[in-house]
C-alpha cells in the first residue's frame, strides 16, 4: 500500500511537471489515463483474430518506441529547463529556445498519439472500440 | 504525501506548482476538493512568505503573487480536467472525426502554453523580489523535487 502510495505521488508529480514546463495534450493523457497501455491490454483481450490482433500490436509497439525516444528528448530538454530555473538570475532568453523545443517535441507527440488512435480504430468495428475504450470501474 | 513534505519552510514556486497543480487535477488527496487542495497549499506558500521575508514592502509584494499564481492554478486544472474529459467522450464516440481531435488538443495546448508564461512570469517576479538567501533556499527546493521527478517513471512504463 505504501509503495502503491509512493508511486501515484510520483506519476501525480511527473504530470504536473510535464503540464506546466513542457507537456502536451497527449502527455497528459498519458500520465493520467495510461491510454496506451491499456489499449494494448484491451486489444489483446477483445480482438480475437490473431492477424488482426498482432497488427494493432505491432502498431502500438511502434509508437511506444518511438515515444521512449520522445520521452529521453523531453527529459533531458525539462532538466536544461530546471538548471536555468534554479538561478536567481536566469533570463526569460535562456528558457525560450528550450520550451519551442519541448513545444515542437509535443506537438509530433500529439500527432503521434492520434494517429495511432485513428490506426487501430481503423482496423475494428464500432463494438469492439466501444470495449477497447471502455473505462474500467474506479477503486 | 510527497507534496506536503516538499511544501514545508519556503517552498519554491515551482514546487507550489507541482503542488496545487497535481492535487487539483488529480483530486490525490482523498476527500479535497480542487480548491480546497488549492487554498491549503496556497495558503502554506502564504504562510511562508510570511513568515521568511522580514521586509513588510517586499513581503505584501510577494504575496500578491503568490494570491495571482493561485488563481493561475485554479484556472488551469479546471482547464485541464475539462481537457481529459473531452478526450474521453470523443475518444468513446467510434465516428468521431480527425479535425475534432486536433482541434481539443490544439486548444488544450494554447491554454497550456498561456498558463506557463503566465506562471514563468510570477516565477521572475519572485525572483527579483527574493534576497539572495532566500533564493538559496528556494533554489534547494527545486533541486529535491527535480530529484523526486527524474526517480519518477513515466506512467506508461509503470504498469
Amino acid at each position: 500500500m505504501m509503495v502503491l502510495r509512493k508511486e501515484r505521488g510520483q506519476i501525480l508529480i511527473l504530470l504536473a511537471t510535464w503540464l506546466f514546463f513542457g507537456g502536451g495534450a497527449s502527455s497528459a493523457l498519458v500520465i493520467y489515463d495510461h491510454p496506451v497501455t491499456e489499449m494494448k491490454e484491451a486489444v489483446e483481450r477483445v480482438i480475437t483474430d490473431g492477424s488482426r490482433r498482432d497488427a494493432i500490436i505491432s502498431d502500438i509497439n511502434q509508437r511506444q518506441s518511438v515515444q521512449e525516444i520522445q520521452n529521453e528528448q523531453v527529459t533531458e530538454n525539462r532538466e536544461e529547463l530546471l538548471k536555468i530555473l534554479r538561478r536567481k538570475d536566469a533570463q526569460l532568453s535562456e528558457l525560450e529556445p528550450i520550451m519551442a523545443q519541448l513545444d515542437k517535441t509535443f506537438v509530433a507527440m500529439d500527432w503521434d498519439f492520434l494517429n495511432l488512435r485513428f490506426r487501430v480504430k481503423g482496423r475494428v468495428t464500432n463494438v469492439e472500440w466501444a470495449e477497447i475504450v471502455a473505462r474500467p470501474p474506479t477503486h | 504525501m510527497v507534496c506536503a513534505n516538499r511544501c514545508n519552510g519556503f517552498p519554491s514556486l515551482f514546487t507550489l506548482c507541482v503542488c496545487v497543480v497535481t492535487l487539483a487535477v488529480s483530486g490525490c488527496a482523498p476527500k479535497q476538493t480542487k480548491h480546497q487542495a488549492i487554498e491549503r497549499y496556497g495558503q502554506e506558500l502564504r504562510d511562508a512568505v510570511s513568515s521568511k521575508v522580514s521586509d513588510e514592502r517586499r513581503k505584501a509584494q510577494m504575496l500578491l503573487i503568490v494570491d495571482q499564481l493561485r488563481a493561475l492554478h485554479r484556472r488551469f486544472s479546471e482547464e485541464t480536467a475539462n481537457f481529459i474529459e473531452s478526450y474521453r467522450k470523443l475518444n468513446a464516440d467510434y465516428d468521431a472525426t480527425r479535425p475534432k481531435f486536433d482541434q481539443l488538443f490544439s486548444d488544450y495546448s494554447a491554454k497550456r502554453i498561456k498558463a506557463r508564461n503566465e506562471a514563468l512570469d510570477l516565477h521572475f517576479q519572485l525572483a527579483s523580489l527574493a534576497t539572495a538567501d532566500e533564493w538559496g533556499t528556494i533554489g534547494k527546493a527545486e533541486t529535491e523535487l527535480y530529484e523526486e521527478v527524474n526517480e519518477a517513471r513515466p506512467a506508461e512504463q509503470m504498469k
